[in-house]
């Protein structure tokens, strides 16, 4: 009936090698493998749920000075600070807060309560509990050493980068 | 009979009536004015006492909100915590969550002292007034009870070695308990707030 299979075969061939490359096209890694942070890298971490993946610096900067109080999701956005005598937290003052001293700090964060202008960062004593209570309430946004970020949380980009990228700002 | 002097004061007579009139007149006028002013020197005072509460309350319950949450955040953080070990000893108790994180909001109770003081409660309502005390002396029971209820180990930040089970259990209890009050405390002042701004509607604040 068939005068030759030989160019069924090929044609089968030729398809079959072409599915088997596109399947391990799917399977490869979409990017490569995350860069060691620095010691020293501070990244910004956030519920899960935080309708936001990354910020500009000066977004940063209004969330934690509390000028946005709230996510696009209209969830209420909660700040949790490591309390002093933390690295990450000289960061943090020295990039987002613009060099305030601890008493600056404190002054200004009791002013804002004073003034009803939104509530002041929870207190985390280390960043363990930090990141525990960022994965256990919606809206929560806090900092801790980059090296230390986990599962449970999301790590959001600031101006368009990730901890251990060139130009971080946070380090 | 009367002659020339009897004469003259009867042509006066209506000089004087008229003269009589102006004066009640200006004194009652006068009278009436000050009333007027004490009226509105009281409205003035009824209204800034009124914007006191209502900043003072307002701020209270903001502060009593943020504990709450706060409160109902680590009921569900410890107990994850304890689970994967990393409360064993009262000093990883301490390290992971402090001392500082379990005191009490620091309320304020200025514009009632000042409305006392001034005077100003005896311009307001009586439902108005009312609601006011229930939240003051709410807020004043919870203070009180809040520093009483605190285990000893919270207030001091010492705890004998081996009872961090207990430490454990007695934290979860205490905030319990403060959520249960906060939420008491926030209706009380969410009433007084209520009652405020129809005070205000009615004095035209």
């Amino acid at each position: 009936m068939f005068r030759s299979l030989r160019p069924v075969r090929a044609g089968a061939a030729l398809l079959a090698a072409a599915l088997l490359s596109l399947a391990r096209a799917d399977t490869a890694p979409a990017q490569t493998a995350a860069r060691q942070p620095p010691a020293g890298a501070v990244a910004i971490i956030a519920h899960p749920r935080t309708p936001v993946n990354g910020l500009t610096l000066a977004e940063l900067r209004q969330v934690f000075l509390g000028e946005q109080r709230y996510w696009r999701d209209r969830t209420r956005i909660q700040l949790v600070a490591r309390v002093p005598e933390a690295s990450e937290r000289r960061v943090v003052l020295h990039v987002i807060y613009n060099n305030m001293t601890e008493a600056q700090y404190s002054r200004f964060w009791t002013g804002k309560q004073t003034r009803v202008e939104g509530s002041s960062p929870w207190p985390a004593f280390n960043s363990e509990t930090a990141r525990e209570m960022v994965a256990a309430r919606q809206g929560a946004i806090t900092f801790v050493p980059a090296r230390q970020t986990t599962t449970g949380v999301k790590v959001l980009r600031i101006d368009g980068k990730l901890p251990g990228d060139p130009g971080y700002p946070l380090q | 009979m009367l002659g020339a002097a009897g004469a003259w004061i009867v042509s006066k007579v209506p000089e004087l009536v008229l003269q009589c009139a102006l004066i009640v007149f200006s004194i009652v006028l006068a009278l009436a004015v000050d009333q007027w002013q004490g009226e509105r020197s009281d409205r003035d005072l009824a209204l800034q006492s009124l914007d006191g509460f209502e900043r003072e309350i307002g701020a209270n319950r903001a502060k009593l909100e943020d504990k709450t949450d706060y409160y109902v955040t680590l009921r569900d953080v410890v107990p994850r915590m304890d689970s994967a070990g990393k409360l064993r000893t009262a000093d990883e108790f301490y390290d992971m969550l402090g001392v500082q994180s379990f005191q009490p909001p620091a309320l304020q109770a200025t514009a009632w002292q000042t409305a006392v003081a001034t005077g100003a409660l005896r311009l307001l309502d009586y439902p108005t007034v009312d609601a006011l005390s229930r939240a003051y002396n709410q807020q004043a029971r919870y203070e009180r009870v809040s520093e009483s209820r605190m285990p000893e180990f919270l207030r001091t930040g010492t705890a004998p070695q081996g009872a961090t089970r207990a430490m454990v259990r007695a934290t979860l209890l205490y905030m319990d308990d403060e959520v249960r009050e906060e939420k008491s405390l926030a209706a009380e002042f969410d009433n007084a707030l209520a009652k405020i701004a129809a005070a205000k509607r009615r004095e035209g604040g």
